[in-house]
């Protein structure tokens, strides 16, 4: 996974596999709570980019 | 602070007027006005213990319930007549409503709710991946609330626990030279080596115990020797002819590396 676009799709894919049941809802939980890890993260690099008034390519937000 | 002198006397001015005016105070007392006040303090102490109580009773169910009304959208403070307009308005309805089908909106605030940071544009893409993110921690709770998942959480310490216990038990002895048996070949490789290792370390000595044991018993070695039949001398000559072989190799690479 190389950028936020690919998260996107392998969020809607886990959804999709929960919905089926074909994955157990501890590992979903699990990839639920690392993906809002790396979406703060990439919401923390943006505060800071604003904060030194930056604007640099965030490589995992571009597509 | 008052003195002892000074305490006593007022007490005693106290005293005086009481005994002066008994008859008002005692009217004054049993007046109905009195009475209704005292009244009054006295459901006000149990009325505010009664919210208190309720309070801690279902603090989950208010922190729910306060998480569940919205912010004003211009970003004002939440406060009661804020709510009540709102509500006249429908506002809370729609904003639960967006909270229901997580808008774009509702998500954007999310994310900038931490953020001291006004005008920081957040990327569409992150959005709709917070989006996402959300419904899908929402189907995981709906299938199994944090509730049973504690709970299943628990279970597992629990048999992991009792797991670890009976491994820890006193074992049969058959099964206890089973499991020896089995972790003996789960090593056998490691085993072998380890032992290679001893002998080439202390091969000096080795050698030497097998000297002493030779000349101790070289009578009867001998006419052991001597009764060998022609095919296990052969066998045996073999085996002595790839060991030979073996010490030579090892020599050779010794050489090699220049040891």
């Amino acid at each position: 996974m190389k950028n936020v676009g690919e998260l996107r799709d392998q969020l809607s894919q886990v959804f999709n596999d929960l919905r089926c049941g074909t994955i157990k809802h501890t590992d979903a939980g699990e990839l639920a709570n690392i993906a809002g890890k790396m979406i703060n993260s990439a919401k923390v690099q943006l505060d800071y980019h604003a904060l030194t008034k930056q604007i640099p390519k965030i490589p995992f937000l571009d597509k | 602070m008052l003195t002892a002198e000074k305490k006593a006397k007022i007490r005693l001015q106290g005293i005086a007027y009481r005994e002066a005016n008994k008859e008002r105070i005692k009217a004054r007392k049993t007046s109905e006005e009195f009475k209704a006040k005292r009244r009054e303090t006295r459901d006000l102490v149990k009325n505010r213990e009664e919210c208190r109580a309720y309070y801690q009773r279902n603090i989950e169910k208010l922190r729910l319930k306060k998480k569940e009304w919205i912010r004003s959208p211009e970003g004002q403070a939440y406060t009661k007549s804020y709510r009540k307009e709102a509500y006249a308005k429908g506002g809370i309805e729609r904003g639960r409503k967006k909270i229901a089908e997580v808008e774009l909106r509702y998500v954007r605030e999310l994310l900038n709710k931490d953020g001291k940071l006004t005008g920081v544009e957040i990327p569409i893409e992150l959005i709709e991946a917070k989006q996402i993110q959300i419904k899908l921690k929402r189907l995981v709770d709906e299938i199994a609330p944090p509730e049973k998942r504690k709970a299943i959480a628990k279970a597992e310490r629990i048999a992991l626990v009792i797991k670890r216990r009976l491994e820890q038990a006193p074992i049969s002895k058959e099964r206890k030279n089973a499991l020896a048996r089995a972790r003996y070949h789960n090593n056998l490789e490691k085993a072998k080596e380890k032992r290679r290792k001893y002998r080439e370390k202390n091969r000096e000595i080795l050698n030497a115990k097998m000297r002493e044991i030779y000349h101790a018993n070289k009578e009867e070695i001998n006419a052991k020797r001597r009764n060998i039949s022609p095919e296990e001398r052969a066998h045996i000559n073999a085996l002595s002819r790839a060991r030979d072989a073996r010490a030579r190799e090892a020599k050779l690479k010794l050489k090699q590396q220049g040891v």
